[in-house]
C-alpha cells in the first residue's frame, strides 16, 4: 500500500480493521504481524511551517529526520532530543510513536518536551487534532503526549508540531576512564548534579574499562576553561579530537556500535539502577551502553530475548526491542494498567489499531 | 442523591473539625482566585492522609456525589470551583516530602506540597524544581500538575509537566493508579503526560516524582526600559535572532509597571511604556559570554534605559514586581480578568496593539504583563464588579482577545488552563470531533463524570456565577 494522498489513507482506514501505520521502517523489530495491514506514511512527508524565529516547526509524519535536520541546521537550530536512526530513514512519525531519544536527550529534553501538537487519524478516519502549534499551550487534554512511545496503538500521525532550540555554536566531547563502574557511576552523579551544562552524558562499559564520554556545546573559546574545571570535579579527563567526535555520536545515533546477530533493546532506568543490570548483562557478554545521564541502557542483547525478558521482569525493568528479527517487542515488567486500557477503549474502541 | 445519608457517611472517615458544612465555614471554598465565580460547595472535607482521600473518592463514586480537589484554590481559570451539590476535598495537609534522591535526581511528595518547598527541599543537594508558576510561594504540587502550570522560565525548561517523572492517583471510581516512574525515559504511551493537565478530570492525584535539575549557578537579569509596548516587543525578536536562549522574557506595559512599583518599590522606571526583563541563567563561563551578546543586542534594541542586577538581592527585587503585577492590580481595581492566551511569538506587537484598541474602543483598562518569550499574553482587564454589565463587557473584550489568539494561530490558553472561565471558547479552538475524542477519553475514565464536572469540557451541569 503506497498513499499518495491524505484522502487515500483515510479510506484505506475506512476499509481495514487492523492496522499498523508505519514510516521508514528503520526499526526493524517494530513490524506488524503478517495478519495485519500495515499503512505507509512515508510519503506523507514534507515540512508544512516553519519560521525560525518562532523556534517552532510543523511537518508531516512521514518526513525524513534527516530533512528536518538540514532544514534547522541551515538556521543554527536542532531539536535537542537528538533523533536517532536519521540517516537510516527514520521519520518524525516513528520517533514519536517509538519515543527514540538521542545522546542530547540528556540536556533539554525528550520527544515528550518538544512535541507541541498532533494531527492525527483516528479509527474513524477522522482528522483529530490536539496541541498547538506555539511554544506554549495548556487547553485540553495532551494527546501529543500520549502519541509519544505508542507505537501506533492510537492512531495514525498525520502531522507533528515541535519545538525547536537555538544549535551551540560548536561542540567538544571529554572522556573520563574508570577502572570501575562504581567509580564511573560516583563520576557520572557528581556531573548530573553540578551546574556544568553538559549536552551529552553517556557511560560506556568497555574492556575492564568504563568510560565516561561527556559533550559540551557552546563557543570554543570557552572550552578550555570549562574542560579545566570537569577536571577539577572530576579529576582527568582526555579530550576526543576534534574531527573524529562528530563521527562518534553520529556513530552513536546510528546504532553503527552493534554487533551483528543482536537485538537492540532499550531499557529505562536511573543511574542508581546500573549496577545490577550492568553485572547482569556483562555475565550474558552483551555490548551495552548507558544514554542520558543513565536514564536509558541501550542492549545489544547476543541471546534469545526471552531470557531477557524473564530477567526484566524479576527486576521490574520494562524493554523494547528496536532492532533486531525478533517479535518479542515489549518485554520485563511493561503492563498495561486500567488507566493505559480505558485511554484505548476510548481511543480505539473497535480495536483497529494494532498493538505491536 | 440522599445528602444527609452521604455526609453520615464523610463522617465515618473525618472528625468533626475536618468536615465542614455550616455555611460560614464553606464560604472560604466558594471560589479560588477566579473571584468572580462562586459556588457554595455541600461540604468541605480535609484529608491528613493518602487513604482518606481514596476513601472519600470511593464514598463519593457511591453516592454519586461530585467532587473538586483543590490545593491553594489559585487557579485563575475557575479550575477548583466547588460544583453546586458536591464537595471539596482540600489537600493542602497532604504535605508530606516522601523521598529525595539526590543520585537519581528526583523527589517524591504529595500532591499538598507547596511548589516552592520543593525548591527549598533540594537546594541543600545544589537542586531545585524548575516550574515557577508566580503563585509559587503558596500554590501547591498537586494543582500545578491538574492545570500544567508554567511561569516565567517556560521557554528554556517547558511547563509543569516537563518535570513529572511518575504519580499515584485515585481515579474517580476510586481505583489507584500508578503511572510512570523514575527514570526520564518510559516504556509505552506517555499515560504521566496525558494525566499531567487533565484540570482533575482524572481523579486526584495523590502522590507525584518530579524531576529535579541542577540550580543554575550564575543568573544575569537585565531591566530595559522602552517608549513603546512594540520597541519592547522588538527586543524580544532580536533577543531571539542572536540565538540566545534566555531563561525568562517577560513584559510589562505602564500600568503593570504602576501597580507592581506601588506594591513592592521594584525599582522599575515609572515612566517606561514597555519594561523587558531578561534573564540568562546556567553555568557561570556560559552566561558570561551570553551576557555579552544580549549586552550588544540591548544597546541596539533602542532602550533609554537599563538596569543590570548586580546580585542576587536585585534579581530577587526584579522579579518580586514582575511575580506580584497581578495581585499588585488589585490596587487599581476592585475586580479584574486575567487572560492567558498565546499568540506567535512573532504577532506580539499586532496582539498589544489589538488589545490597546479594544480597550480604548470599550473604555476600559487594560493592563499587560506577559511571557513574551513564549508570545503567552496576559491582559488584565479591570473592571468594577459591583455592576453585572461591567463584568459582562470584561468578559466580551476577554473573549475577543481569546478569538483574536486562535484567529492567529495561538490558542486559549497558555497556562492558567480552560477551567470555567474559557469553557466556551474550546469550540473556537477544537473542532466537534476534537472535543468529542478529548469527552470520550474522560468518560471511559469518569463515566459519571464526578471528578472536577463542568471544568474544561462542556458537561451537563452548569456552574452558577454569582457576584
Amino acid at each position: 500500500m503506497n498513499n499518495g494522498h491524505i484522502e487515500e489513507i483515510g479510506e484505506f482506514i475506512q476499509s481495514h480493521s487492523h492496522i499498523l501505520a508505519y514510516g521508514g521502517k528503520t526499526k526493524t523489530a517494530l513490524k506488524a504481524p503478517t495478519e495485519i495491514a500495515t499503512l505507509d506514511l512515508s510519503e506523507i512527508s514534507g515540512v508544512i511551517e516553519y519560521e525560525p524565529s518562532e523556534y517552532t516547526f510543523t511537518a508531516y509524519a512521514g518526513t525524513r529526520l534527516d530533512e528536518v535536520n538540514q532544514m534547522l541546521a541551515e538556521n543554527d537550530q536542532f531539536l535537542p532530543f537528538d533523533p536517532l536512526l536519521s540517516e537510516l530513514g527514520g521519520t518524525l512519525g516513528g520517533t514519536v510513536a517509538a519515543n527514540m531519544n538521542g545522546p542530547g536527550r540528556y540536556r533539554f529534553g525528550g520527544i515528550r518536551d518538544f512535541v507541541l501538537g498532533v494531527k492525527y487519524f483516528d479509527y474513524q478516519a477522522r482528522l483529530i487534532r490536539s496541541g498547538g502549534k506555539v511554544v506554549k499551550n495548556a487547553a485540553g487534554f495532551d494527546i501529543p503526549k500520549l502519541m509519544v512511545g505508542s507505537l501506533g496503538s492510537f492512531g495514525a500521525l498525520v502531522e507533528l508540531s515541535f519545538k525547536v532550540f537555538p544549535s551551540p555554536a560548536e561542540y567538544t566531547t571529554v572522556i573520563s576512564s574508570h577502572p570501575t563502574l562504581r567509580s564511573a557511576l560516583d563520576c557520572l552523579v557528581r556531573l548530573s548534579t553540578s551546574p556544568i551544562e553538559i549536552y551529552c552524558l553517556e557511560l560506556e562499559p568497555g574492556d575492564n574499562r568504563y568510560l565516561l564520554r561527556i559533550r559540551l556545546g557552546g563557543f570554543r573559546e570557552q572550552f578550555t576553561n570549562r574542560i579545566e574545571r570537569l577536571k577539577q570535579l572530576i579529576g582527568d579527563l582526555e579530550i576526543m579530537d576534534s574531527n573524529k567526535e562528530e563521527n562518534y555520536w553520529r556513530k552513536i545515533r546510528e546504532f553503527q556500535w552493534l554487533p551483528d546477530d543482536t537485538s537492540l533493546i532499550k531499557i529505562p532506568l536511573t543511574p542508581k539502577l546500573v549496577p545490577k543490570l550492568d553485572k547482569f548483562l556483562e555475565a550474558n557478554d552483551t555490548v551495552r551502553r548507558y544514554s542520558a545521564g543513565a536514564n536509558i541502557a541501550w542492549v545489544a542483547w547476543p541471546h534469545q530475548i526471552d531470557n531477557l525478558h524473564h530477567y526484566l521482569k524479576s527486576e521490574n525493568l520494562a524493554g523494547l526491542t528496536i532492532l533486531g528479527s525478533t517479535d518479542q517487542n515489549r518485554i520485563g515488567a511493561w503492563e498495561p494498567g486500567v488507566f493505559y486500557q480505558r485511554v484505548k477503549e476510548a481511543l480505539d474502541p473497535s480495536g483497529k489499531w494494532a498493538t505491536v | 442523591m440522599d445528602e444527609a445519608a452521604f455526609l453520615v457517611e464523610l463522617s465515618t472517615i473525618y472528625p468533626d473539625d475536618r468536615l465542614l458544612t455550616k455555611q460560614a465555614q464553606l464560604v472560604t471554598y466558594a471560589s479560588d482566585a477566579l473571584t468572580s465565580y462562586q459556588v457554595r460547595p455541600l461540604a468541605v472535607v480535609l484529608p491528613e492522609t493518602q487513604e482518606e482521600v481514596i476513601q472519600t473518592v470511593r464514598k463519593c463514586h457511591e453516592f454519586k456525589v461530585p467532587f473538586v480537589a483543590r490545593g491553594s484554590g489559585t487557579s485563575l481559570s475557575g479550575g477548583s470551583l466547588p460544583i453546586a451539590g458536591g464537595i471539596v476535598i482540600a489537600l493542602n495537609r497532604l504535605n508530606r516530602i516522601i523521598r529525595l534522591d539526590v543520585e537519581d535526581r528526583f523527589a517524591v511528595v504529595e500532591c499538598g506540597v507547596i511548589n516552592i518547598d520543593v525548591s527549598l527541599a533540594a537546594a541543600a543537594h545544589g537542586l531545585y524544581f524548575a516550574p515557577d508558576p508566580s503563585s509559587q510561594l503558596i500554590c501547591t504540587i498537586g494543582g500545578n500538575l491538574a492545570f500544567n502550570s508554567g511561569g516565567a522560565h517556560c521557554l528554556k525548561y517547558g511547563m509543569t509537566s516537563n518535570h513529572i517523572l511518575g504519580l499515584k492517583a485515585v481515579l474517580p471510581d476510586g481505583e489507584v493508579i500508578e503511572l510512570g516512574g523514575k527514570s526520564l525515559e518510559s516504556i509505552g504511551p506517555d499515560l504521566v503526560g496525558l494525566y499531567v493537565g487533565s484540570e482533575g478530570l482524572f481523579g486526584i492525584a495523590l502522590e507525584v516524582t518530579l524531576r529535579l535539575l541542577p540550580k543554575p549557578e550564575a543568573y544575569r537579569t537585565v531591566l530595559a526600559a522602552y517608549h513603546s509596548l512594540e520597541a519592547a516587543g522588538n527586543a524580544v525578536s532580536m533577543v531571539i535572532a542572536a540565538g540566545l536562549l534566555p531563561g525568562a522574557l517577560e513584559i510589562m506595559d505602564n500600568l503593570a509597571i504602576q501597580a507592581a512599583e506601588a506594591a513592592v518599590q521594584a525599582g522599575y522606571p515609572l515612566d517606561a511604556v514597555g519594561l523587558l526583563i531578561v534573564e540568562l541563567d546556567g553555568e557561570s563561563n556560559v552566561v558570561e559570554k551570553e551576557f555579552s551578546s544580549l549586552m550588544e543586542v540591548m544597546e541596539e534594541s533602542g532602550a533609554y534605559e537599563i538596569q543590570i542586577a548586580d546580585d542576587a538581592d536585585q534579581r530577587a527585587k526584579i522579579w518580586k514586581g514582575r511575580k506580584s503585577a497581578f495581585s499588585a492590580v488589585g490596587r487599581l481595581s476592585l475586580d479584574y480578568l486575567v487572560q492567558d492566551g498565546v499568540v506567535p511569538r512573532s504577532q506580539l506587537s499586532h496582539a498589544l496593539s489589538e488589545i490597546k484598541r479594544l480597550g480604548e474602543q470599550n473604555d476600559i483598562q487594560i493592563a499587560n504583563v506577559f511571557h513574551a518569550g513564549d508570545g503567552n499574553l496576559h491582559p488584565l482587564i479591570l473592571f468594577d464588579g459591583r455592576d453585572d454589565a461591567n463584568l459582562a463587557r470584561a468578559e466580551e473584550i476577554a473573549g475577543e482577545i481569546l478569538q483574536m489568539c486562535i484567529d492567529l494561530g495561538g490558542s486559549i490558553t497558555g497556562e492558567h488552563g480552560i477551567g470555567v472561565e474559557k469553557l466556551k471558547y474550546v469550540p473556537a479552538m477544537f473542532s466537534e470531533s476534537d472535543i468529542n475524542v478529548m469527552q470520550s477519553i474522560r468518560l471511559h475514565i469518569d463515566p459519571h463524570e464526578l471528578s472536577n464536572r463542568g471544568k474544561m469540557l462542556p458537561g451537563d451541569v452548569k456552574t452558577a456565577k454569582i457576584h
